[in-house]
């Protein structure tokens, strides 16, 4: 499946996206008019049986970067590519803080009239995020707008 | 004695089970008269962008008695925020020059702790939408203790609205604290969620159901009741919600019932002669509580 996209000289690779997901992740990295994207959607995969696929050429992501898109792609594998080599390769996993990315889903959040803040405890079974003014406790799956 | 001089309060879980017993204990020093005034020339915003007669006009007999002076406002439409626009953050900068601490009530869930991190000046929490209200639950617990002399292992009855009452969650939350038996009384649509109860047997606490006061109230040394919110659920229940003087007749002597106000029919006045009825002193002891709280932050 990855090589329909094509095989990459130099640049990332972020494999093992949850399905629906690598939209977000083009957006939040701003990519849309500057860098050639290949994107995959829905393809099949062993561990999560449908996944996306983002490969950015000539490009790599800077920590702050890697930490902001863990929110999208727990799990994820990221891959730094030069010369057709695979020179750094790590497993997302979800930053323990993230300031002014995710909006909270409590309307009531005076974090809409500044800025949000989330920490992610990733001790339990399943991620827990919480807002860090409102102190509500979401799953992951319950975060689905973002300052993108 | 804690550290919150020149720092405020924002949430109940800043403070450690040694803290709030401080704050009680400096409390009670105020209901003997043994406290003095400690705020002589401080002037303290008391901003209520959200209207509350209890705690606004406690808070402000609170600061009066300690000899210190208030201005703000009691409830947000004559402020440039809602008239002019003014954004909420430059609103608290703005009251950051003109007071030396800010009494706050805010409509918006986590406003108080926005305001902390924005502002110079110590902030006390007075209630942020339906996250907290610290020292609600601060008045509460010093009205157990004074009605039964300890918070350890009390027999606590909480009535009304556990599914939604910010103030039944604070308590339930402190009552983690004092290993207090807890009997949850309350209609079937309004019994409390099941996070709540994961929590409770997670520290141990001893708890039952019931639907009815008169299943338990001769076991119980506190009867803590609320106001059912009613637009949270259409006002339509399917039993009658509420004590009455027939509730008592098996109480324990020393039952002492509790109510944050203001009520409605759940609380009838004829209970108000009765040796249990304790919800206005209840009401006096949150300036005790607000005077303790004001001195250990801004007093000398």
């Amino acid at each position: 499946m990855e090589n329909k996209i094509g095989a990459l000289a130099n640049g990332v690779n972020i494999d093992h996206i949850p399905q629906g997901n690598a939209w977000h992740i083009i957006k939040l990295l701003k990519l849309q008019r500057k860098y050639p994207v290949g994107i995959g959607l829905n393809l099949t995969s062993k561990r999560l049986g449908v996944k996306d696929l983002v490969k950015i050429e000539n490009y790599k992501l800077s920590e702050e970067q890697l930490s902001a898109i863990s929110i999208f792609a727990p799990g994820a594998t990221y891959s730094e590519i030069e010369n057709y080599q695979i020179v750094k390769k790590v497993k997302l996993t979800v930053a323990t803080e993230i300031e002014n990315l995710v909006i909270c889903p409590n309307h009531r959040c005076v974090s809409h009239q500044y800025r949000s803040k989330f920490s992610f405890n990733n001790e339990r079974e399943k991620v827990v995020a919480t807002c860090h003014y409102c102190e509500h406790n979401y799953e992951l799956s319950s975060l689905t707008e973002f300052n993108l | 004695m804690l550290d919150l001089k020149n720092k405020g309060l924002t949430a109940l879980q800043d403070l450690s089970k040694q803290d709030i017993l401080d704050i009680l204990s400096h409390a009670g020093e105020f209901k003997n008269g043994l406290r003095k005034n400690t705020l002589d020339g401080k002037v303290l915003a008391s901003c209520f962008f959200e209207a509350s007669t209890r705690t606004r006009l406690s808070f402000e007999s609170a600061v009066a008695r300690l000899g210190g002076k208030t201005i703000g406002f009691a409830d947000g439409s004559s402020t440039s925020q809602s008239n002019k626009g003014e954004s909420f953050i430059d609103t608290l900068r703005m009251l950051n020059c003109y007071a030396d601490g800010l009494i706050m009530r805010h409509p918006n869930d986590g406003a108080a702790r926005l305001a902390s991190e924005v502002m110079t000046i110590p902030v006390i929490n007075a209630g942020d939408g339906a996250n907290q209200h610290p020292t609600q639950t601060l008045l509460d617990l010093f009205s157990i203790q004074d009605s039964q002399g300890s918070l350890e292992g009390v027999n606590l009855g909480l009535m009304g609205d556990l599914k939604y009452s910010r103030t039944i969650h604070s308590l339930i939350d402190a009552s983690k604290l004092f290993n207090m038996r807890l009997f949850l009384i309350a209609p079937p649509e309004l019994r409390i969620a099941s996070e709540n109860l994961h929590e409770l047997r997670r520290h141990g606490i001893s708890y039952s159901f019931h639907s009815t006061a008169e299943e338990v109230i001769d076991r119980l040394d506190c009867l803590y009741l609320t106001r059912l919110q009613k637009e949270r659920f259409n006002g339509n229940l399917d039993c009658e919600y509420g004590i009455s003087l027939k509730t008592l007749e098996k109480a324990k002597p020393n039952l002492s019932i509790l109510h944050p106000l203001p009520r409605l029919e759940e609380l009838p006045t004829e209970i108000d002669d009765t040796p249990h009825a304790y919800y206005f002193q209840q009401a006096q002891n949150g300036v005790y509580v607000r005077q303790a709280l004001l001195d250990i932050i801004f007093g000398e």
